[in-house]
């Protein structure tokens, strides 16, 4: 059984709700970490981010001077920080599906929707430091890889070019309907 | 540190990058690998980190109602805030800066506006 030394983590939390942090906070000293610095707002969040170095980042969507999702962005920027790939968890009341793929597309590592619990934050945190995923850079996209898993039974067109993504043969829907017969 | 050394660990640290057709795949040296170890069995209730955490929230939820009484008398006076001055017509505060701006901005901007009064957003 895998175990984190919470101890061993330095956690920033952004989220302008006091109460919010303060519950964050709770948790995560339970789970032992000692290191919790907070920010209430995307600036301050991006100002502790230079400043301290954290080690994960769980972040608020909606903030006031600007929002996770922008927050995000800002840290996913190759070369303009000291570390573009620290791990994000994206904690929201907004879990629809098109904010969930807006998070995802800025290139947050982990989505938690509100109400927390202390399991969902644990699996969280243990996700990003036991099985972190490669980085992809494209000419629209840096963040951690968006494929989670390799599917075997995928036939759509390959948007990646070149290397293994080419391998995947996209199926035409003659060949489906023969298939299907 | 001897200069060999400290070059060995920043080749260590050095993220590895294969370069695809119209990608690249880089992987970052793993920093938080040192935080993972591997137990045996099944931890005790003591030793349950997430039991733990969930003690200390529940030992925490006693201060729930006062917090939800100073939230609602917040909204409360905002509600009477409104009412006394009516709603102005002028656009919602934004929570937030526009997208398509917020990548341009230098750093040292976003940090004086840190100094802005913060609006009220949902979280």
């Amino acid at each position: 059984m895998l175990r984190i030394d919470f101890n061993r983590l330095r956690f920033l939390i952004v989220d302008d709700n006091t109460h919010m942090r303060r519950i964050l906070r709770t948790l995560l000293h339970g789970f032992g970490a000692r290191e919790v610095y907070e920010a209430e707002d995307g600036a301050t969040g991006l100002e502790a981010f230079t400043h301290f170095a954290p080690d994960i980042i769980i972040a608020d969507w909606a903030m006031p001077i600007f929002d996770g999702l922008e927050l995000t962005q800002m840290i996913r920027q190759p070369g303009a920080n000291a570390n573009p790939y620290v791990p994000i968890i994206m904690l929201t009341g907004h879990s629809e599906k098109k904010r969930v793929t807006s998070a995802r597309d800025a290139g947050i590592t982990e989505f938690m929707a509100k109400p927390i619990s202390a399991k969902a934050l644990y699996q969280r945190v243990l996700n990003v430091v036991a099985n972190p995923r490669p980085f992809i850079k494209t000419k629209t996209y840096f963040g951690p890889d968006r494929r989670r898993n390799a599917s075997s039974n995928y036939v759509g067109p390959e948007r990646r070019k070149g290397g293994k993504a080419d391998t995947i043969k996209a199926s035409t829907l003659i060949d489906k309907a023969k298939v299907a017969s | 540190m001897p200069k060999n050394k400290e070059k060995d660990k920043n080749k260590e640290m050095k993220p590895s990058v294969t370069t695809y057709g119209d990608y690249e795949m880089i992987t970052p040296a793993n920093r938080l690998r040192m935080a993972v170890s591997e137990v045996a069995g099944n931890p005790g209730k003591d030793d349950d980190p997430i039991a733990r955490a969930e003690q200390a929230l529940a030992a925490l939820s006693s201060e729930f109602t006062s917090w939800m009484d100073a939230e609602s008398e917040r909204l409360d006076a905002a509600r009477r805030d409104v009412k006394a001055k009516g709603s102005a017509k002028r656009p919602a505060k934004r929570c937030s800066m526009p997208r398509t701006t917020s990548r341009a901005k230098p750093r040292h901007s976003a940090i004086r506006m840190s100094h802005h009064p913060p609006t009220a957003c949902a979280g």
